[in-house]
């Protein structure tokens, strides 16, 4: 069990490590697995939100790696279902990027849960769309009315998944709704940055790419959570008491005296 | 404020803010409310918290919410000889906690009179 603690941070281990190996001898009566995925979860964690200074970090590279990696995951599904069973593949990704929303929330990134739920709201809302309307206007056959009721669809679902899963964040109101039809607009195709999407890369990755800058955007936007009062001490709290003079020196003055 | 912006000293948190510690906000209660009765190790505060609270705390969460109330400046590690080091809980820790348990304490009554109507 001693290994799991080889996945902290350098600085974390060096801080906490052999407390927490001192810890893991005395601890009886648990179960193997559960100690292990609290010290998988720990150690995400310790890297997700590190607490505790150490080495600079890269902060962009992991983010740019993983939209790489969701659009080109995104693209190799879209790519193997073939462009007639499009609605399909949606739901399959959608459902793919669910459980990695979930995942993600069990490691506590808020961001990474919010990029991934997005995406996965992004392709569920293709599938309604593809499955429910927009099949007749791909094949040509539908009058204008119905096209521009598809059109309106399509965005109005990309501002539903966003002001439902942005909702608890700073973006108060109906702005997350207004930001998710927005980018849908700004992302769509006709005279926004679609034409340049759908210039630049082959039609199978087009969708996917369109998804992902979608849900980074909003997921950038909705990154901080709405603050919320915790342990703010009611008007008029009596000032809490000195600690007593027989108590342990604190590790800092401890510091301070040796340098 | 970003937590950045604490834990490399560049401002200093007041007692007032709110913190937002997430998933662990109960173990950080019940973490500062073990160490009212004196500085405690890991393994003393994950059996007081079983016995007072019937939670078990795993050590990636006891560990991840300590260095969270230690970066905060809510608890502050003490000089020890042991690898088990003890932590004890500083002046803005207990008037955070005493605001905390105060609104728990006000929730629980109106809630208990609502179920006596």
């Amino acid at each position: 069990m001693r290994a799991l603690l080889w996945l902290y941070p350098r600085a974390w281990r060096c801080r906490y490590g052999a407390e927490m190996e001192a810890l893991l001898a005395q601890l009886r009566g648990w179960r193997r697995l559960e100690l292990a995925l609290d010290l998988v979860r720990g150690a995400a964690d310790a890297h997700l939100h590190p607490q505790v200074p150490g080495r600079r970090r890269l902060r962009w590279l992991p983010a740019g790696l993983g939209l790489l990696a969701a659009a080109l995951i995104s693209r190799a599904v879209a790519g193997a279902a073939g462009s007639d069973r499009q609605a399909v593949a949606a739901g399959l990704l959608a459902g793919l990027w669910l459980v990695a929303a979930f995942a993600w929330r069990w490691l506590g990134s808020r961001t990474a849960f919010l990029f991934s739920a997005l995406v996965a709201g992004r392709f569920m809302a293709d599938w309604v769309a593809l499955a429910a309307v927009l099949q007749l206007t791909h094949l040509g056959a539908a009058p204008l009315p119905y096209r521009v009721g598809a059109a309106v669809l399509e965005v109005g679902l990309g501002g539903v998944a966003a002001s439902l899963l942005v909702r608890r964040s700073r973006l108060a109101g109906p702005l997350p709704f207004a930001a998710g039809c927005a980018l849908e607009l700004a992302l769509g195709g006709g005279l926004s940055a679609g034409v340049l999407l759908e210039r630049w890369l082959a039609p199978a990755a087009v969708e996917p790419v369109r998804v992902v800058l979608w849900a980074a955007a909003l997921a950038w936007l909705g990154r901080r959570r709405r603050p919320r009062p915790w342990g703010e001490p009611p008007e008029g709290a009596p000032v809490a008491a000195r600690p007593s003079p027989n108590a342990p020196e604190p590790l800092s003055a401890r510091a301070r005296r040796a340098s | 404020m970003h937590l950045s912006m604490i834990y490399h000293g560049r401002m200093q948190r007041s007692p007032t803010e709110p913190l937002d510690l997430g998933r662990f906000e109960e173990p950080a209660v019940l973490i500062l409310t073990s160490l009212l009765e004196g500085p405690r190790h890991g393994y003393a505060i994950v059996r007081d918290v079983e016995q007072v609270a019937g939670v078990r705390l795993g050590p990636g969460t006891l560990y991840a919410t300590l260095a969270r109330l230690e970066a905060r400046g809510l608890i502050e590690g003490v000089a020890s000889d042991d690898r088990r080091r003890p932590y004890r809980i500083t002046d803005a820790g207990t008037t955070v906690l005493r605001g905390r348990l105060e609104r728990m304490q006000a929730i629980a009554r109106t809630g208990l009179a609502r179920m006596a109507r």
